[in-house]
């Protein structure tokens, strides 16, 4: 792994600053569980539930009396609601990008953040996905976006609409992100069931009986990489195709081609900024500061300058398109978005989006904390204004000049964008409550290594959690358990026992151990064939699927399209793929690692879902437990312990 | 559940049609209670017979029966054939063998039928404001008229011009009973002063028929005949007939209009020439001048003011001199030197005979300004012991309101015959409300020698009485069935006059299935011209500084007001403005910048002895700078009942108070005729707004400054259409393959942009036919407008001089639609016959295919838009779907025709043949400028249109290739 600090060039200063242990990780990170809210929190809490309550009051008020109390009108048929869509959507890509693209490219900075990032992702996802929902005429037929049998004769769905490529791009994106999310906490939960007293069981229910063993580590980073690997196309190809709602459409000012790169660019821009205003708000609220260290938001920042270079560039070329382009439709809806009645909203666009992040050219202001916390929010509300732009003005005056009208928004729909954020904020409040905002098992193997070699050990206070606590079950099969209390001896007293014949039953650590798994002689995991097996199966059937229903079942002439109009059967073809992949691999592993519901964890010491290393050899009949002990010594071993059954 | 009940309660609203759960097993459970009651004894013997008298045509469930009668919404009485289903009348429809409207109606004809619904109509007599019988109103009336019959006092009955030749007889007989007895009738929006012209020029007081189909060119001082002027119908039909374009012989009729506002007929001008209403009469003169001259008749023009505009009116002289007989001058001034004028130019030019007919004049405008002055005179001396007042609100429509009604309150007799509590019923001692015509008999003879029956279509709604009958009543003192009356004088007068020789009950019968007969004209003997008449007008009345001429215009629609009830005339577009729901005062481009006002601005218009006047303003291009107009016809009483049209939540704006404001007050009189144009008035800038319902806001064809204008409206010359050779179509190849190959109808419409002249019956047509509920003002003014048919309206040009463009726009019916590929519940695909179909029930409301209809033409229910009036859910046709709340609408090219005419044709085994399906929009249009029919037959109409030379297809390079092409306006 290459050192995230050589990369960015940056002061080889630790990633985690304040000297930490690993045990300190663990109390700091579980400690804010259990530690009473502070009251800024509740003020948080208050105002985000309040703002839910007004969206919820709004969206029941909008669907009993008609979506007539939306400022929409024949011409402009969509305005807060897509924009709010498209505006969540993207804050949820960022999400994705840090825990699955950062993974893959090895930055080991995105640990301090990818927990609450994820969360945000699917906080913000849920979000989008209610715009869909409620901007229906009539909300409550939306299951038949559901391609399921029916009486109609079966009348399936349209898969050449963009909507329904949308409705699966979202499930799936809902779906993975959720899956990824739980992968990653399964350790984390484990280290707060061992740990805490007051909901241990729900905790224990909920960890699925994680016990530590390292080859179920050496399954769950396989697992780890294959869903970051899914989620990466994922992620494009999400925000891809919600340009396509646009993109596909006969609408100057949509119809362009380079919407699906412009809006993942948009997408991880505005997705950036909202962590960022996340991080730093949590960060104080949630005395993080240590975690999350001015050098992400350096790393941030710099991102956001790149994102913003990207969505700039989209910019310029879009105008310089219809210019080029000769389309004197094209050409007005541009003319007309920069001087139109909502030119007003695209110079905060352009304003917000291009010329705000610039200031992040300068270290000063990376590194001043209020200013990036007023800039990330100015950027937030720069995108908002992208999308509503993109949509408002470019429906507002199309063809026929006739036709051409204005909006402005009702109170309902001001409400409605308020309680998203009221249930955004409300969802991430209580996450930060419920669920260790940081990545527990992850920012264990990324923590700096101590200057004075092994002397955090020294460091541990008597009575630290979880201490005293019986072993709740044997360890199965005779053999014999050593404690390390550090990586490298576990790994270094493997390879050894290993040279010595001696027979590795399982190794158990707090977080994955690069080169354990070669140490132990364990073979490479046969998840990715199943992986690859399961998307080609998801692929192949939904391809098939949409073919006999669009051609065979029920050829309905749409359009004047083709029965098989394999082209617009990529994107769904492509989700359930990713769907299919992602969701079978996570099952498949949990069944292969025996982990589910209730089952009750065998550990032999509970400090190895905190900071200790256990490697557990197996019985022979040459069994010589002083020749092992001589063997391993040098490899500081905590305890020998002898298992008979 | 408990929330929900409201529901049921304002769905189901008046308690009278409310079926509850429990109403409905109550009924459910009585019928079974009954029926086991039933079974339980011996069943009585009944002896079942058949009808006696069949129903005419047999009534059979689900099948139209068509009635041939008489439209009444105004006076120029087009025929009609009603539309009954199940026995309720739904649908209007022009009668084909009608001589003058020849299948078309109005707008205002086609909504006409909504007033019959109309659950505030009177439902019984009214005596001293309280609710009476017929026996005893008849008895107090005949009571009061006899004790006056025998005191000799006068007895007066006000009317609009009578046009039912048995009506007029009635009055005749009922008059005649009194010794100073008079009928007076006029004309809200009067004609007087061209009857009055007739008087002195041609010795009898009579309104030629003007025949546009014969007129080559046209000259028109303001009549706006093709919109509201005597006979709009029928003058459109006879000018688009020479609008139409002949591409082998390419021609067609020279109309120039001179007028101060932007009528909807200047706005189809081969030019016009705008100008302040004060110059009217002096140009006239001096076109008069012109041709006079060369016809050598006598005119002294030494002293005639010149006019800036004298070489444009020498070339349209030279024009009217060259079309000769075939020219037409007319005017709708009510200056009677005017009209005078205007005979002396006709008659110049042989005219007389051609293109106005004085052998079979118009019986369309009879009133008589003199006669009702004199009439106000007596009421104001109190000399009137009895006025009956039939049809006529002169309280709402006449100037000195309050004069007038504390006259009238000292009249000790006074009954009216209104069909609801108006302006002037509100004073009445007695109301004896008369049936909606399609409930009642009565007949028309709007054009001497044309004589067409009304026949009811529905027993009455409530209990009124024909007019005719109320007459009899008062007579003879018992009321008479309108139909013996009807039949009775058409027996002994009319039939005589139609000089055939079969016998009067098989005439009867077949003018009653015809609804219209031509018969010999009544005798008329007009004298030659009398020179000695004309008054030549030397110079242009000047006005005073800062101030305005107002032109008063009746406008599409409202007309004087008599339909000021009607939510579906409130809701039309105006043809010209687009605004929907008010009235407003017109400013020009230039005067609106001088006086700082905007669209909205409301505005205080004065004039000596008059109240002030306060409404919006609205910027007219085309508008004559010195002038204002405003239309009549608004701020009826009790349309504030419209506040409860449209959806109620909280932001809702609805209408406070009347619709529109009553301007009337502002018709001055001189010379004994009433002037709409004309008077002086000052305009100051309240600062207060109100906002007004458009239906487009933006109105060029360009998207801005310096762009092309957009070929969505596209123009030729003649001369260009002379030179091109008819072209092969290209078309061009397809990426896809063609999965879907169109082998038996391909529905297809043909719309003539050169004939359209914006009228917008086809919008209410469309509306009546698919059952387009009515949203309101504010959501007008949200842009949610329903219709699914419109005319859009495009300037071009300058702001002062515009031209416009006139442009029917519906459902294209794209064969590759854009709105189809987006839909993702396949709530809108595309049938085997190229029909774009809109499911409802399955539609979940994204909207989608709407934003990305490039012709935005969808409709979307933003909530659920009931009837103000529940009893208008009658007019209702069965057989088109409701729409609920949250789904998409839009033209289906009346889907439901086609499948009538489809089952018909399979039921008596023949093909359809190329004119059998007529939409709804194309059976109303005067202008026969839309035509349907089967593109894949290359026979049809549609077809062959398709393949002109002027065919263009809106939008086309988007390649969505619509079912619906335009034919090329054709200028020059």
């Amino acid at each position: 792994m290459a050192d995230a600090a050589a990369v960015h060039n940056l002061p080889a200063v630790p990633l985690i600053a304040g000297n930490k242990s690993p045990d300190d990780v663990t109390r700091e990170v579980c400690g804010a569980l259990d530690a009473k809210p502070s009251g800024l929190w509740w003020a948080g809490l208050a105002l985000s539930i309040s703002a839910l309550m007004l969206g919820v009051v709004a969206v029941a008020y909008q669907t009993y009396t008609g979506i007539g109390t939306w400022g929409l009108n024949t011409t402009v048929g969509w305005a807060f609601d897509i924009t709010n869509f498209v505006f969540w959507i993207g804050i949820g890509h960022a999400g994705t990008l840090i825990s699955a693209i950062l993974f893959l490219l090895r930055q080991r900075w995105r640990t301090s953040v990818n927990r609450a990032a994820e969360a945000m992702t699917l906080f913000a996802v849920m979000c989008a996905g209610l715009f869909p929902v409620i901007h229906m005429g009539r909300p409550w037929l939306a299951f038949w976006m559901l391609p399921y049998p029916n009486s109609r004769g079966s009348l399936w769905i349209n898969f050449r609409s963009p909507l329904i490529w949308d409705f699966f791009a979202i499930s799936t994106y809902l779906t993975i992100s959720a899956v990824f999310w739980y992968i990653g906490l399964l350790p984390d939960l484990a280290t707060i069931r061992d740990r805490t007293k007051t909901r241990a069981k729900l905790f224990s229910w909920l960890s699925l009986g994680w016990n530590a063993s390292y080859k179920v580590w050496h399954r769950y980073e396989v697992v780890y990489l294959l869903l970051a690997g899914l989620a990466t196309p994922l992620v494009l190809s999400v925000h891809t195709i919600v340009s396509m709602d646009f993109a596909t459409a006969v609408v100057p000012g949509w119809h362009t081609t380079i919407f699906p790169p412009y809006f993942v660019a948009g997408a991880i821009f505005s997705g950036m900024a909202m962590v960022l205003t996340l991080m730093l708000v949590a960060r104080k609220t949630m005395r993080l500061e240590d975690y999350i260290t001015p050098r992400h938001v350096d790393a941030m920042c710099k991102l956001i300058i790149l994102t913003s270079g990207m969505v700039g560039l989209a910019y310029a070329t879009e105008l310089f398109i219809a210019f080029y382009s000769g389309n004197p439709y094209e050409q007005f809806a541009f003319v007309n978005r920069a001087t139109g009645p909502l030119a007003w909203g695209y110079w905060i666009m352009v304003g917000c989006n291009v010329l705000v992040p610039q200031l992040f050219w300068f270290p000063r202001v990376r590194r001043t904390l209020p200013i990036v916390f007023i800039v990330s929010l100015l950027i937030n509300v720069g995108m908002w204004f992208e999308r509503f732009i993109i949509i408002v003005s470019s429906l507002e005056r199309d063809y026929l000049p006739s036709s051409w009208a204005s909006y402005s928004p009702t109170s309902i729909e001001i409400a409605t964008l308020a309680g998203s954020f009221g249930l955004f904020f409300t969802c991430f409040l209580l996450f930060c409550r419920f669920v260790p905002v940081i990545a527990i098992a992850e920012i264990k193997a990324v923590l700096h290594p101590s200057p004075s070699g092994r002397g955090w050990r020294d460091s541990q206070q008597a009575g630290a959690p979880g201490e005293g606590i019986t072993f709740p079950s044997p360890f199965p099969g005779p053999g014999l358990i050593v404690v390390f209390d550090h990586e490298a001896d576990l790994l270094h007293a493997t390879i050894a026992a290993r040279k010595q014949g001696l027979p590795i039953v399982d190794a158990f650590t707090p977080h994955a151990v690069h080169g354990l798994d070669r140490a132990m002689g364990l073979r490479p995991s046969r998840l990715p064939w199943l992986c690859f097996l399961f998307g080609l199966l998801g692929a192949g059937a939904i391809l098939l699927f949409q073919y006999w229903t669009t051609a065979i079942s029920w050829p309905i002439n749409v359009g004047g399209k083709p029965w098989n109009s394999l082209p617009a059967f990529i994107p769904v073809t492509f989700e359930v793929m990713v769907l299919c992949a992602g969701v079978g691999t996570v099952v498949a592993f949990i069944w292969s690692s025996g982990l589910r519901p209730g089952r009750q964890s065998a550990l032999s010491d509970l400090r190895v879902t905190n900071d200790r290393f256990a490697l557990a050899i197996g019985k022979t009949a040459a069994f010589d437990r002083a020749a092992v002990e001589k063997l391993l010594a040098p490899f500081h071993p905590v305890t020998f312990e002898e298992r008979a059954s | 559940m408990k929330d929900a009940e409201p529901v049921i309660e304002e769905v189901n609203g008046d308690p009278d049609f409310i079926t509850t759960r429990r109403s409905f097993l109550k009924a459910a459970g009585f019928t079974f209670a009954a029926a086991v009651a039933a079974g339980c004894s011996r069943p009585p013997a009944i002896n079942s017979l058949p009808y006696v008298q069949q129903p005419e045509g047999g009534l059979v469930a689900g099948r139209p029966v068509l009635y041939g009668s008489t439209c009444n919404a105004c006076e120029a009485r087009c025929g009609l054939l009603v539309t009954t289903r199940d026995g309720r009348p739904v649908k209007i429809e022009g009668n084909p063998d009608h001589p003058l409207s020849s299948g078309s109606t109005c707008a205002v004809g086609q909504a006409s039928i909504l007033g019959l619904y109309d659950g505030e109509r009177l439902q019984y007599p009214i005596r001293q404001g309280e609710r009476s019988t017929w026996s005893d109103v008849d008895k107090e009336i005949t009571a009061a008229l006899e004790r006056i019959r025998q005191q000799g006092g006068a007895v007066r009955l006000l009317t609009p011009t009578i046009t039912s030749p048995t009506t007029a007889a009635l009055i005749a007989a009922f008059l005649g009973s009194f010794k100073n007895a008079r009928h007076v009738s006029y004309d809200a929006i009067s004609a007087s002063a061209i009857l009055d012209a007739h008087a002195l020029t041609h010795g009898a007081r009579i309104l030629p028929r003007y025949r546009f189909d014969r007129a080559d060119v046209i000259v028109s001082f303001d009549a706006d005949f093709l919109g509201t002027w005597i006979s709009p119908v029928e003058f459109t039909r006879g000018y688009s007939s020479r609008r139409r374009v002949d591409e082998r012989s390419p021609s067609k009729s020279y109309h120039v209009q001179i007028e101060s506002r932007m009528s909807l007929t200047g706005s189809n001008a081969d030019q016009r020439l705008r100008v302040a209403p004060g110059e009217m009469g002096h140009l006239v003169t001096h076109l008069a001048a012109h041709l006079v001259d060369k016809a050598a008749i006598l005119l002294k023009p030494a002293e005639l003011a010149p006019s800036p505009l004298q070489p444009k009116l020498n070339a349209i002289a030279e024009r009217l001199q060259a079309a000769g007989k075939r020219g037409l001058v007319i005017s709708s001034s009510q200056d009677v030197r005017v009209q005078v004028l205007c005979n002396l130019i006709n008659d110049a030019i042989g005219a007389y005979g051609t293109t106005l007919d004085l052998d079979r004049p118009s019986y369309q405008r009879q009133g008589s300004d003199s006669e009702l002055i004199e009439l106000r005179e007596e009421l104001k001396r109190g000399a009137v012991q009895a006025l009956i007042i039939a049809g006529a609100n002169p309280i709402y429509d006449l100037p000195d309101a309050a004069a007038l009604t504390s006259d009238l309150r000292r009249v000790p007799l006074l009954v009216s015959t209104a069909e609801r509590i108006d302006e002037t019923a509100s004073l009445a001692h007695f109301v004896c409300p008369d049936h909606h015509y399609l409930e009642s008999w009565s007949d028309a003879e709007p054009v001497s020698g044309v004589v067409s029956l009304t026949q009811p279509t529905i027993l009455p709604l409530h209990d009124t009485r024909s007019l005719l009958e109320s007459l009899s009543a008062w007579t003879t003192g018992t009321p008479r069935p309108a139909l013996d009356l009807v039949r009775d004088h058409w027996e002994h007068v009319i039939y005589p006059r139609a000089k055939v020789s079969e016998p009067f009950e098989k005439f009867w019968a077949q003018t009653l299935e015809r609804g219209v007969a031509e018969i010999a004209p009544r005798e008329s003997k007009p004298r030659t011209f009398e020179l000695k008449a004309v008054r030549p007008i030397l110079r242009s009345e000047e006005l005073a500084p800062n101030t305005f001429a107002l032109e008063l215009y009746p406008k599409i629609g409202m007309l004087d007001g008599r339909h000021g009830h009607n939510a579906w005339l409130h809701e039309l577009p105006d043809p010209v403005t687009k605004v929907t729901w008010d009235n407003y005062a017109c400013f020009s481009p230039a005067a609106a910048r001088r006086l700082g006002v905007a669209d909205g601005d409301i505005v205080r218009i004065t004039a000596d002895g008059v109240p002030p006047l306060e409404l919006p303003a609205f910027v007219q291009p085309g508008q004559h700078d010195a002038s204002i107009a405003i239309a009549l016809g608004y701020g009826r009483a009790g349309t504030d009942r419209f506040a409860k049209v449209g959806p109620p939540w909280f932001e809702a704006r609805p209408p406070i108070g009347l619709v529109g404001v009553n301007a009337s007050a502002f018709v001055a009189t001189a010379d004994n005729t009433r002037r709409y144009t004309g008077r002086a008035v000052t305009v100051v800038k309240t600062g207060r707004t109100h906002p007004l319902a458009s239906t487009q806001i933006h109105h060029s064809l360009e998207g801005m400054e310096g762009q092309e204008p957009r070929p969505i409206v596209q123009e030729m010359t003649l001369a260009q259409l002379a030179a091109a050779a008819v072209q092969p179509r290209e078309t061009e190849g397809d990426l896809w393959p063609t999965d879907h190959p169109s082998t038996g109808h391909r529905w297809g419409m043909s719309i003539d942009l050169n004939t359209c002249t914006g009228c917008s019956a086809c919008v209410i047509a469309c509306q009546s036919e698919n059952n387009i509920p009515v949203v309101g003002q504010d959501e007008v003014r949200r842009q949610r407008e329903m219709h699914w048919i419109r005319i859009d309206r495009y300037y071009s040009g300058s702001d002062d001089e515009p031209e416009v463009d006139h442009q029917p726009m519906m459902c294209q019916h794209c064969e590759h639609a854009p709105c189809e590929t987006v839909c993702p519940v396949l709530a809108t695909v595309h049938s085997d016959e190229g029909l774009n179909e809109q499911i409802y029930n399955r539609c979940v409301g994204t909207r989608y295919c709407a934003n990305n209809c490039p012709y935005k033409v969808r409709r979307f229910n933003w909530f659920d838009y009931p009837h103000e009036d529940r009893l208008q859910n009658l007019v209702f046709n069965p057989n088109v779907t409701v729409r609920s709340r949250g789904v998409m609408e839009k033209c289906t090219f009346c889907v439901q025709r086609i499948e009538e005419t489809r089952i018909e044709a399979r039921r008596l085994g023949k093909p359809i043949a190329d004119g059998d399906i007529k939409t709804a929009c194309q059976q109303v249009c005067p202008a026969d400028a839309i035509v349907f029919g089967d593109l894949n037959d290359p026979k049809s109409r549609v077809s062959a249109l398709g393949q002109s030379n002027r065919a263009y297809r809106v939008l086309e390079d988007l390649n969505t290739r619509p079912a619906v092409r335009y034919l090329k306006v054709v200028r020059g």
